[in-house]
């Protein structure tokens, strides 16, 4: 049954089904073959989106939109301009760490991918570097985005594996890091291979006045990750917090923002909600179904007659999850494959924290690679690029990725430190 | 009745940018708001969760829709970006059709599973609990008005998904 289950998803999404709709259907179709009640499904629908802890996603979209709209991204990447430009290789640098920053604002790849993309494609160009380059680099750059919190992806896992959203956000933070400087490596030796230039002089001056002009967004991160740490209120609430934090700060503060500007954004991060939530909604009778024909015992007996060892059960969940990111799109992944790990990473004593910061990268990684990659597919629709022109340019910086990858697999220390120093 | 349909069409998709800018613009001045009032007035506002999931559930299922007439919704499109165009429309048939019986099913199921809710009262509002099982009917049916006339307007190849280049840049 749960082969029936899979291969009617798998031709309903080959055909070009849109995923939620391949979900429903196919488990609606086993339920009626079973001659179970079809109102079990609408049932299991409406229970998957009555849920006040997902309500942070549209508020964290929104927060992200608003500072996006209201030119932030321009500024902190002027702050990190000052800091790291006079780097050889400069510009390309620049991008990677204005992209923690943004991360800590926006929790979503795809956002960071496309301002980072708009901003420097064109700089990079002008400053002598090949198109492909400065694209592979915004692309890579973008998948900071879900690890550093926020995270709209953090969000969805913690309330799946029912563990504290404040932890996950908090264990994000220094894989983020780690991620970032395995890149900024990477780019480092392609600046001495390409004799790329560095870009301006280092001044303490610039820094402190690009900082200035950038703290107002930089505080956001800092507010919520304090918000937390207090403990004063739900994940949800400092959400919404952020949210109007934002408002405050693109209307009263840049004033860059008007009033005219609101209904279109609202509009905008309901329906990226809905597109989201559609998909977790419809995934619930389709859980339903893995979970009563009890998938998730068969993969805790099949992985547990290859190896009981947490390390290598981790290396083959890793191995798993790439080839599933390499041709699954990230979100269904996680819906579909969270529910049915659980039970295996519980017996084997893996931390559900760690092993979400494992997952994320994985997913991240997914969407870098081809042939499905969305952040691939950003910046080819906004550059006009072919895939192997960026690939080309894009492989040295996978590496990276995947070598940062193997880094927080195996250093446990590293997501959940920084959690346990922090009181979560 | 093709004129009809547009006009219907358009006017759904435009009350439900309405309905969605209004309904996540309250949605987080309440969740601001039960905040301001468990600290700063120290009287938490008792029915406000109950009311924000509900309104959540319908902003959910209304944007869903929204979604489906904007053509939003995530496809995996690697075959649909390489297949020659007879192949793209055999492909969008198929999947229009099968988007159309899911969205039947759950807008039929999801009338009948509201019905027999209908007596039940909610624990803080009062209300009928129909009225948080409701919005699956009512968007899973706007969803189809929004597919059938991109299906009239666009084509079977087109129905769900626009080609990739527009659709990415759209973000």
């Amino acid at each position: 049954m749960i082969t029936t289950l899979l291969v009617v998803f798998a031709v309903l999404l080959v055909i070009g089904t849109p995923i939620a709709i391949a979900m429903a259907g196919s488990a609606i179709l086993l339920i009626w073959v079973d001659g179970i009640p079809l109102t079990v499904v609408a049932q299991r629908v409406v229970a998957g989106v009555q849920s006040f802890p997902l309500l942070a996603i549209p508020l964290f979209i929104l927060a992200g939109s608003l500072m996006n709209e209201s030119g932030i991204s321009e500024r902190l990447f002027g702050f990190t301009r000052a800091l790291v430009g006079h780097i050889r290789g400069g510009l390309a640098h620049t991008a990677i760490v204005g992209n923690v920053f943004l991360a800590g604002i926006s929790g979503s790849s795809v956002a960071d991918t496309a301002a980072t993309t708009r901003v420097f494609v064109p700089q990079l160009q002008n400053a002598g570097y090949p198109k492909a380059f400065g694209a592979a680099v915004s692309a890579t750059a973008g998948t900071l985005g879900p690890i550093i919190p926020p995270s709209i992806l953090m969000v969805v896992y913690a309330w799946q594996a029912n563990i504290s959203l404040g932890a996950l956000f908090v264990a994000g933070v220094l894989p983020g890091l780690v991620m970032a400087a395995s890149m900024m490596t990477a780019i480092a030796i392609l600046a001495r291979v390409h004799g790329f230039r560095p870009d301006g002089e280092f001044s303490l001056a610039n820094v402190w006045l690009q900082f200035k002009r950038a703290l107002w967004a930089l505080m956001m991160p800092v507010l919520i990750l304090v918000g937390f740490r207090m403990g004063l209120f739900t994940a949800t609430e400092i959400a919404g917090v952020a949210a109007a934090y934002a408002l405050i700060v693109g209307f009263l503060i840049y004033r860059s923002l008007s009033l005219r500007d609101l209904p279109r954004i609202l509009v905008q991060t309901a329906r990226e909600t809905a597109v989201i939530l559609f998909i977790v909604a419809a995934a619930t009778p389709f859980s339903w179904i893995l979970g009563i024909e009890q998938a998730p015992q068969l993969v805790v007996e099949f992985v547990s007659s290859i190896s009981t060892n947490p390390w290598v059960v981790l290396l083959i969940l890793n191995v798993a999850l790439l080839l599933a990111g390499m041709v699954m799109e990230t979100l269904a992944i996680m819906i579909i494959l969270v529910p049915i790990l659980l039970p295996l990473l519980t017996s084997l004593d893996i931390d559900l924290v760690h092993f979400g910061i494992i997952l994320l990268v994985n997913l991240v990684l997914g969407q870098l690679t081809p042939p499905v990659g969305v952040l691939l597919f950003v910046v080819m629709a906004m550059t006009g690029l072919k895939l192997t022109a960026l690939i080309k340019e894009l492989w040295p910086l996978l590496i990276a990725v995947l070598l940062a990858l193997l880094f927080i697999t195996y250093v446990p220390g590293l997501s959940l430190w920084l959690p346990r120093v922090l009181g979560f | 009745m093709r004129a009809f349909l547009r006009r219907l069409d358009d006017a759904a998709a435009r009350g439900e940018e309405i309905f969605l800018a209004a309904a996540l613009g309250l949605l987080t001045v309440l969740v601001v708001a039960a905040v301001v009032f468990r600290y700063a007035l120290h009287d938490p506002l008792t029915w406000s969760e109950e009311f924000i999931v509900l309104l959540f559930g319908w902003a959910i299922m209304i944007g869903t829709a929204y979604a489906f007439h904007q053509r939003n919704h995530i496809v995996i499109d690697v075959i649909l970006l390489f297949a020659p165009r007879w192949l793209r429309i055999v492909l969008g048939t198929l999947s229009t059709i099968a988007t159309f019986v899911v969205l039947a099913v759950l807008v039929w199921f999801g009338w009948q599973y509201t019905m027999r809710e209908f007596p039940n009262l909610t624990p803080m509002l009062g209300i009928s609990a129909a009225w948080s099982i409701l919005p699956l009917t009512i968007g899973c049916a706007l969803s189809m008005l929004h597919v059938l006339r991109r299906l009239l307007d666009d084509g079977p190849q087109s129905a769900l998904w626009v080609e990739m280049i527009s659709r990415k840049t759209d973000e």
